[in-house]
Parts: structure tokens; C-alpha cells; sequence
């Protein structure tokens, strides 16, 4: 049983139906958020020390995302918070009517970080709503693929997106007391990282100038150039199709793969003990830390990297080819792994407009999905993207980001999940490179170029707060490795057997009505593309990415985002100021950036009208918002 | 007496329509002008900033003795006109040159980006120009529509922007083809200098780059 709030119960076969007698299973009251403003008010006249504190942009990555938040400086903590998506993303209304062979094309823009891991959503939707399944070596090359997307993001979010929060500069000016501290202390991952102390980690972590900063812009390079080899170019490769992919590959290119991806192997090691070290450090100095953006552990990741023996594309058999992923879906909530299902996780799903700027839908095409289990009029299958900009209006609406809610809570996506469900959920397939044992993952990074091989152990965490998210990015980067390790040795493999093929052809019928689900995950998380195919045509389709799930605005009963819980949560323990005008406010931009915030997932494109496009910059702040 | 080895640089959008004057057209248009002129290479900078820096630090690109990169204006103030300006360098703090970074290596392709960034990280010569078509922020959104609704005719087109996006790129390579072919010597009243302090601060995507629109 893993539904909470929702009234679904399961028969003993596992599928799932609607709990008999309760009469609208799947409504739900609306709380205003005017109480909170009540209180606010009341606190503002007993303390002249309050601070409206608006980052605009917070993202480090075009900056879409502003937030808001109200930070009483004399107690140190923060009273209220608001997330807000900028501008809107139109990819659901321009693919509508659209040929399906367009959307992994056309979806890839979605981001110009992340365009590959929109078009495999892409394309595992339609290849779930037409039937294709790819041959083992496209299924394989797909998750090399996957792998290089995923050695990109992390160590940029670790280095120099959030990296230069815990560096010299940043601490200095925030922190001197941590600073000095950090100058005696000595850095117990020196074997993996050639640093004696932490302090000087923090000035290698310096931006523009600190080795580790130059040094992972040089392995982003070498990301993409892996990327490269295999996929043809990048942002948005063309290669990736439902069925598979597009190029040809010979056992040259794989060799040339591997040099590309062996430069992680020192790489990943030291990842790993440079964040261990920093993290720890900052609890001994001071334990509030533990509290910065700490929320319970309530995430959800679909799992990624399809297992070529097991994927058939189908939704009827994705429980089973989904628990053989060589990362385990699953649903985390408040630390328990509840299942590891994509039905279930499927099935949970719903999507809220009431603080964002759309309009409610009325259409509730699908009472259950294929395979018979109940689906919420809010799941994405039933939504229609109906944009509605107005006026910003923290008690009302305030983003272009919707509110999903999996079993009516909002949660968490991130490469941490990644790690987080594969480690409790003793599901991967057998591996010489990684183990799940039920509260860890086990890591075997083979030798490198200047360090031995090391056994590495990431453990699910006690608590769940920024330190602990970015220290679980740092060991998805061995994860990533790892995995691509796998697959690269199955893809020699395959080769040695003759099996070359890497794409099924297919046709899109011109008759008939289909639904399909691209279940998949992002450099920062939780990825779907639910699709509906009518005629041969796109009838609709709904892409949810990891910052809609982390940056939503409140659920229509009031629970916040997780970006705005976490930094609720966040006490200020930053020293170096005096009033609001030198607040750098770095404990809520830590916890914001813990998330790996990235907004082009909801830009680019405004709707005038119902259903025309046109392509417009929207002026918005945060600034002086009502 | 040996030729300058000289760089063109199109910080555009190669895939793009072809009415857009940063488009791929440019690249053809100035690869025609310039055939007889084996001493001017023309590169597509259409990439991330830092993998552009990169390109010149490994040696994939030689770096020459003069650079004319074309690109968008960062503010737009008068729609439909082409300007030039000789970079000078100087500096912005950390901090700033920080931010552009940020943007780089997360997708955004830049015009200022690629001058700061290539300036901090020492790879462009002395003889640096820049050629800026000044676009209006729709501009590309415009010209997809027109495009998709077939209505891109030059005429047509020239009424909806206000100007002719085809004589923006005719100016953009007679601009570039000049300043490429004689650097300093071409250098007149309509060249002016451009200082570190001078480019845009980078904002919020969200915010709409247009020179004294409220809150602009």
C-alpha cells in the first residue's frame, strides 16, 4: 500500500483501484494563502527587523527562476518563501497537432543544457504509444548516451554552478569564522585529492581561478566530446528516435568512447572525497548547518538506463523492465522507500495550476490508464495547457510553473534521488562496478591514470538537507561513471555477437488512438513526457522536468514547493553583515542551488491566444511583487 | 609583406531560418565575399563562450592576429541599424565575469559573453572588433511566424519589422568583409571603441533588453 491521501487501494494481483464509497475520490479543498500574509503583518509591526530578499536570477543557468523571500535578520530566520518560474514554456501547446516524429526533435529544445534527455523522453513516449521496441545495441547506445549527459551536469552543478558557494571568496565574506577555521583543518580525503587542508580546497573551488573550477569546465568538454562520438552534435542531437537511434558505430568509435570516459576515473574519486570533505567540515564547524534546506527525504526518480534484455516499450510490462534499470524508479517519502513501480509512481501523479498562470482544464479524457489502474482528472494524460498570464500575486497565482504532486505531496527530483532509490531498493541488475544493499551503494571505480581503484560507499543519510543532496550528486557522478562502464562493456559485447542494429523502423498509423509515457530522468532529475497520439497525430502532450517538480508554487491546500519548504527551513548562519544591505543571504541561495535549479526547462515561448505561437521575451520580477 | 592571419567569428544561430540576418545565411554570404581571401578564416562561434576559449587554448583554433566576431547587439535601441566597434578589454570584477560564465556553460550564446569571457581568459588580439546587428527581441520570433505562415517575402517582412532583415546582413558583411580585410586602417568615426565597462550587465532572462523601456 503506497498511497497516503489518495483513496487507491490494490487487489492481490497489485492493481491498483479507486477505494469503494468515497464519493470524489479526487478532490481536494483550496486554502488561500492569506493567513500566512496575517502573520507576517503581525510580526512585521513587533519587529522592525524584517528583509524582503529577492535573487533574481538564482539559477546560475539563464535564470528564470526568481525567488522571494521574507528573512527576520535579528532572529535569523526566514518566514516566508516563493518560487517562481518567469517565463512560460510552450513546448505541450506547439506539439499539439504535431507529426510524432517531431517531438524528440522539437522537445529537445526544451533546454539547451539537457536537450538529449528531453529527446529520449520523447522518444520512449512514442515508443510506448506505438509499440517499438529498440534493438539491444540502441537501447545500449542510448544509455551511453544518457551517461555523457549526466558526466556534463554534475560536476558543473558541483564546481561551478554551487561549487563557489563553499569557496574562499564566498566563505570570506560570509563566514571569516569559518574561514578560519578551515585553515587548520585537514582535509581526510588527501590521498584521492592532493589537498592538506580544507581551506585549500575552498581556494581551488574559487571561481574563474581555482583549479577545481578550470578544472571541471575542461571535463564538461570531455563530456560532450563523449557525448559527440556516439550522438553525432550536441545540444539537441538528431540521433535519438523512437526505436533507437541514428548512427553507425563501429568498434573504433567505442574504443574512442572509452578514452574519453576512462579521463573520469580519477575524476569521480576525487568528486567524491573533495565533497565529502567539504561537507563534513562545514557540520564539525558549526551543526546548524545540518538545517540548511533540510526538508523530510520525499523524492521520486523513474529510474534510467534501460537493461537491452528486459525493455519492451510497453506500459503493460514497465513495472518489470522498469525495476531492471541499472538506476531502480521509486517513490521515497519521508525517508521510506514506498514503491518501486513506475504504475504506481504513474499513477500518483497530478498536476496543480492554482498558483500558476493557466487555466484549469475541464477535459478528463482517461479514467484509468491501459492498464486499467485509476488515473486523477490532474494526471497529464488528462491535462490541457491552457496559459493564463495575469498579474503576480504571491496569494494567488505567481508562476508559469505547475505543481506536481505525486499521492498529494509535493517532492523532491534530483541526481541525488538517483542514488538515494537505487540505494534502498536492492533492484539493480548484478554489476561488478556497483551494488545496492538496502542503505547504501556500493561504488568500484577502477584504476586511473594517477590513483589506485577504490571501493567508494555512499549511505543514505540521517538527514536530508543541501549538504546532503550535493554530497549524493558527487557520488552519482561514480554512479554515472559506473554505469556507463556497464554498458560500454555490453555494447562490445553485443558487437562480438554480430548485433549491430541500433534503430526499429516503424510508421505512424494514420488511424486509431494511442497513449504512451516517457519515464526518465534529467542531469537534475525526475523527466516525463506523457503523450496522446490521435489519427497520427499529437493530440496532446505533457512534459514534466525536475524544476517544475522542485520550483512548484504551493499546492492549492498550501503546502509549499520544496524549494520553498527547504529554505523556510533554513536558518541564517551567516555572520558578515550588518543589516539588509550586506546580506548575501548564501544559507538560502545553498539551499535554493542544492537543487541544481535549472529554469530553461520552463522558458522560451508565450502563446498569444489559444493555440498560436510566438516567440517573446516576458518581462517579469520579483522585485516589488505584490 | 605576409598577410595578417584573420579570424571572422559568428557568434549567430546557424540553425535558424535563413531571414534571420545571424542566421545561416551570414555564414555563406561571407564565405562568398571572402573566397579570394585564403588569409580570413570564418568560424561558426555559435557555442558556448568558454568551449570558444577552449577551442584557442588546445590549439584547435590558431589564434590569429586580428578578430572581427559578429553577433546580436545586447540591448536594442534602434531596431534595423549594424554598428562596429574595436574591443578594447579592460576589466570587470571576478564576480561579473563570473556571471557570464554561469551563462555559458548552461547554454547561452552571447555576443558580450564571448567578448568578456575570451578578454578574461586572454585569447582574443589586439585588433579585436566586434559588428552588432541591432535586432529587435521578438525579431527571431517574428520572422519563424512569418516563415511558418508563409508570409517571409523580403517586402512583407520589411513592413512587419520596420526594416529589411536582408539588407541588415548585406550591411553585417560589407562591415565584417572590411574590417577583416584592413583591421586599424579601416578604422573611422563609425568604428568606435568598446570598454569592458561599457557591455550590458547580465540580467534576468526574463527581462526584456530594450534601451530605456521602463525597467529595461
Amino acid at each position: 500500500m503506497c498511497f497516503e491521501n489518495l483513496p487507491i487501494e490494490f487487489d492481490d494481483q497489485g492493481n491498483a483501484f479507486l477505494k469503494e464509497g468515497v464519493r470524489n475520490p479526487y478532490e481536494y479543498q483550496t486554502r488561500t494563502l492569506e493567513e500566512r500574509e496575517t502573520k507576517l503583518k503581525e510580526l512585521a509591526v513587533k519587529n522592525g527587523q524584517l528583509a524582503d530578499v529577492d535573487f533574481d536570477p538564482v539559477t546560475r543557468v539563464a535564470g528564470a527562476l526568481a525567488f522571494h523571500s521574507t528573512v527576520d535578520l535579528k532572529e535569523g530566520k526566514i518566514l516566508e518563501t516563493n518560487a517562481m518560474a518567469t517565463l512560460f514554456r510552450g513546448y505541450e501547446v506547439i506539439l499539439r497537432g504535431r507529426d510524432p516524429r517531431d517531438a524528440a526533435f522539437i522537445s529537445s529544445r526544451a533546454c539547451g543544457v539537457c536537450g538529449g534527455v528531453h529527446s529520449t523522453a520523447s522518444a520512449l513516449s512514442i515508443e510506448m504509444a506505438l509499440g517499438i521496441k529498440p534493438p539491444p545495441l540502441g537501447i545500449v547506445v542510448r544509455n551511453l548516451l544518457l551517461s555523457c549527459e549526466y558526466l556534463y551536469d554534475n560536476p558543473l552543478h558541483l564546481f561551478v554552478l554551487s561549487g563557489p558557494d563553499f569557496s574562499e571568496s564566498l566563505v570570506k565574506a560570509t563566514n571569516p569564522e569559518v574561514w578560519d577555521k578551515a585553515q587548520t583543518a585537514a582535509a581526510p580525503g588527501k590521498d584521492m585529492h592532493g589537498y592538506e587542508t580544507i581551506a585549500e580546497i575552498m581556494t581551488d573551488l574559487n571561481p574563474l581561478t581555482g583549479k577545481l573550477y578550470l578544472e571541471a569546465l575542461n571535463m564538461t568538454r570531455v563530456a560532450r566530446e563523449a557525448y559527440v562520438l556516439l550522438g553525432g552534435k550536441y545540444p539537441h542531437p538528431e540521433t535519438i528516435i523512437p526505436g533507437g537511434v541514428t548512427t553507425t558505430i563501429t568498434t573504433t568509435t567505442f574504443n574512442e568512447f572509452y578514452l574519453k570516459i576512462s579521463q573520469f576515473f580519477d575524476y569521480a574519486k576525487k568528486c567524491v572525497a573533495i565533497w565529502d570533505d567539504v561537507f563534513d567540515f562545514f557540520y564539525d564547524c558549526d551543526p546548524k548547518y545540518k538545517e540548511v534546506g533540510r526538508i523530510p527525504a520525499t523524492m521520486i526518480d523513474f529510474g534510467q538506463w534501460d537493461h537491452e534484455d528486459y525493455y519492451d516499450a510497453s506500459y503493460e510490462n514497465c513495472n518489470a523492465w522498469g525495476e531492471k534499470r541499472w538506476s531502480t524508479p521509486g517513490v521515497v517519502v519521508n525517508g521510506k522507500l514506498v514503491t518501486t513501480r513506475l504504475t504506481d509512481i504513474n499513477v500518483g501523479l497530478e498536476e496543480f495550476v492554482e498558483h500558476s498562470y493557466y487555466e484549469k482544464w475541464e477535459d478528463y479524457p482517461f479514467k484509468t490508464d491501459p492498464l486499467g489502474n485509476p488515473l486523477s482528472p490532474n494526471h497529464p494524460w488528462n491535462k490541457t495547457t491552457i496559459p493564463r498570464p495575469g498579474a503576480q500575486n504571491w496569494k494567488e497565482r505567481y508562476s508559469w510553473s505547475t505543481t506536481p504532486t505525486w499521492d498529494r505531496m509535493t517532492f523532491e527530483a534530483g541526481a541525488y534521488a538517483r542514488v538515494y532509490i537505487s540505494a534502498m531498493a536492492q533492484k539493480i541488475p548484478e554489476s561488478e562496478y556497483f551494488e545496492s544493499t538496502g542503505h547504501s551503494l556500493k561504488l568500484n571505480i577502477p584504476k586511473g591514470e594517477a590513483l589506485p581503484a577504490a571501493n567508494l560507499e555512499w549511505h543514505v543519510p540521517d538527514v536530508w538537507n543541501a549538504f546532503e543532496r550535493n554530497r549524493a550528486r558527487a557520488y552519482a557522478v561514480a554512479f554515472n561513471l559506473l554505469v556507463t562502464l556497464e554498458n560500454l562493456v555490453r555494447a562490445f559485447d553485443l558487437q562480438k555477437q554480430g548485433e549491430t542494429k541500433v534503430a526499429t523502423p516503424f510508421e505512424i498509423p494514420k488511424k486509431g488512438h494511442a497513449i504512451g509515457a516517457g519515464f526518465w530522468g534529467a542531469g537534475r532529475g525526475f523527466l516525463s513526457h506523457h503523450c496522446e497520439i490521435k489519427d497520427g497525430l499529437l493530440a496532446n502532450y505533457q512534459i514534466v522536468t525536475p524544476s517544475t517538480v522542485n520550483a512548484c508554487p504551493a499546492t492549492p491546500w498550501g503546502e509549499g514547493g520544496p524549494y520553498e519548504r527547504a529554505v523556510m527551513n533554513t536558518p541564517i548562519i551567516e555572520t558578515a553583515f550588518n543589516d539588509e544591505k550586506d546580506f548575501q543571504g548564501i544559507d538560502i541561495l545553498r539551499a535554493l542551488r542544492s537543487f541544481d535549479p535549472c529554469m530553461p526547462c520552463t522558458t522560451h515561448v508565450m502563446v498569444e491566444g489559444s493555440d498560436r505561437v510566438v516567440t517573446r521575451e516576458v518581462t517579469t520580477c520579483a522585485c516589488g511583487i505584490d | 609583406m605576409a598577410q595578417p592571419r584573420v579570424t571572422i567569428g559568428i557568434v549567430g544561430y546557424s540553425a535558424v531560418v535563413d531571414s534571420y540576418p545571424l542566421g545561416p545565411k551570414l555564414m555563406r554570404d561571407l564565405e562568398a565575399a571572402l573566397q579570394d581571401a585564403p588569409h580570413v578564416s570564418v568560424e561558426n562561434f555559435t557555442w558556448s563562450p568558454v568551449h570558444v576559449v577552449q577551442r584557442f587554448q588546445d590549439g584547435e583554433l590558431e589564434r590569429p592576429d586580428r578578430i572581427v566576431l559578429v553577433g546580436l547587439a545586447a540591448e536594442s535601441a534602434a531596431p534595423g541599424t549594424v554598428a562596429a566597434y574595436r574591443w578594447r578589454g579592460g576589466h570587470q570584477p571576478e564576480a561579473k565575469v563570473q556571471e557570464r560564465v554561469y551563462e555559458a556553460v548552461t547554454g547561452i550564446v552571447d555576443l558580450e559573453n564571448t567578448l568578456m569571457i575570451g578578454s578574461y581568459f586572454d585569447v582574443w588580439p589586439s585588433e579585436c572588433f566586434t559588428v552588432e546587428a541591432d535586432l529587435a527581441p521578438d525579431t527571431f520570433g517574428r520572422l519563424v511566424m512569418a516563415e511558418n505562415e508563409g508570409r517571409a517575402s523580403p517586402e512583407k517582412l520589411e513592413i512587419e519589422l520596420g526594416y529589411a532583415p536582408d539588407k541588415i546582413r548585406e550591411k553585417l558583411v560589407a562591415q565584417v568583409t572590411t574590417l577583416a580585410m584592413k583591421g586599424v586602417d579601416a578604422q573611422n568615426s563609425t568604428v568606435t571603441d568598446k570598454t569592458a565597462d561599457m557591455l550590458c550587465p547580465v540580467r534576468s532572462f526574463a527581462e526584456t533588453h530594450v534601451a530605456n523601456a521602463a525597467g529595461g
